[in-house]
């Protein structure tokens, strides 16, 4: 029981760390800044966790947990970055309850989340495509996350085009 | 007689392998039935990969465990450490996998980099045309029954996912202080 708490316990600072400097002053990656703040609170709690569990296959089994719930987190918190034009219509659906909404005022409320457009501008923001002459072009040499996801994808077959 | 004085060095290390195992036969068994479906039911067969890694680990720990005479505190360690852990790792290469299947910002990039001189941006309108889309969307909701359209109208259908909605927003305005990004 008290390898999970241990780890729980350091996660759980990690998590109140991120939430105080999120309210003091938003960082502008917040990917990097999780990865960083979940990193440096385990390797301040280093010494405690040497203390607290003797063995070295106790003290990985403690890194190993923390590292894939701090993955966990970090995932799940771009799905709260981001916004799903689904939840959002299902929350809006659910507000005006028996009234409902008119089909021209559902059409209006998912073109303002123009979902394709929304995820080329972030392409180009992150810099990896950019758009010149009227055409988008890769912006350097491809993306190794992205050649990564998309060689474990053709182990599945041919990506169909279009959405 | 018990194993080699080697062999015991790194018996402690074993469940460790184990979780690492787990997560490479989830992903092994994930690959083999997607395309035992040739590319159709993703969702199954990452639920089927997932049962496969926890099955062998709730086995291989019962193996490690078997005939020890601590085997209380070491059930404890599996179901509260070794257990969650290859959960959590699971859900990263889920969420992983999912990124390659339905990520339009990975198809617009693998599409954009399939095209030595690029994409025009009509051609890219044309086959990620938002109108479409909006409507794909609205069609998978009523056909799931997650919102209904009557005489013009949509209304609230099955509330499955206003549980899940209520969380992310939540989670929202709590950690970033607002509701929508277009808010």
């Amino acid at each position: 029981m008290h390898l999970f708490l241990l780890t729980a316990a350091v996660f759980v600072l990690a998590l109140i760390v991120h939430f105080i400097l999120w309210r003091v002053r938003m960082p502008r990656h917040h990917t990097s800044a999780l990865l960083i703040i979940f990193a440096v609170v385990f390797a301040l709690a280093i010494p405690l966790l040497l203390g607290a569990a003797p063995g070295w296959p106790d003290r990985l089994r403690i890194a190993l947990l923390y590292l894939a719930a701090s993955l966990c987190y970090v995932i799940t918190y771009s799905a709260i970055e981001g916004d799903s034009p689904t939840l959002s219509l299902m929350r809006l659906l659910a507000q005006k309850g028996d009234t409902g909404l008119p089909a021209a005022e559902v059409d209006h409320f998912l073109a303002r989340r123009p979902f394709v457009k929304a995820r080329l501008a972030a392409l180009i923001l992150s810099g990896r495509v950019r758009e010149e002459g009227g055409r988008y072009r890769l912006a350097g040499p491809p993306s190794l996350p992205f050649q990564i996801i998309l060689g474990f994808r053709k182990l599945y077959g041919p990506i169909a085009k279009g959405g | 007689m018990g194993p080699s004085p080697k062999v015991a060095d790194w018996w402690p290390y074993a469940p460790l392998l184990g979780i690492v195992a787990a997560l490479a036969l989830n992903v092994l068994a994930q690959i083999a039935l997607v395309r035992l479906a040739r590319g159709a039911h993703f969702l199954r067969s990452a639920a089927g990969g997932f049962g496969v890694g926890l099955v062998a680990l709730v086995a291989f720990e019962a193996l490690l465990i078997f005939g020890q005479p601590s085997a209380g505190e070491s059930w404890e360690k599996a179901l509260l450490v070794s257990v969650p852990s290859y959960i959590a790792l699971s859900y990263c290469f889920f969420n992983f996998i999912n990124l390659g299947q339905s990520s339009i910002r990975i198809r617009l990039y693998s599409e954009i980099a399939a095209v030595p001189g690029g994409v025009s941006v009509e051609q890219m309108a044309r086959e990620y045309n938002e109108d479409a889309l909006m409507h794909a969307r609205l069609h998978r909701l009523t056909e799931s029954g997650d919102i209904v359209e009557r005489d013009g109208r949509y209304f609230i259908g099955r509330r499955r996912l206003l549980p899940v909605a209520a969380i992310i927003f939540g989670l929202k305005a709590f950690i970033l202080g607002k509701g929508s990004e277009f808010e």
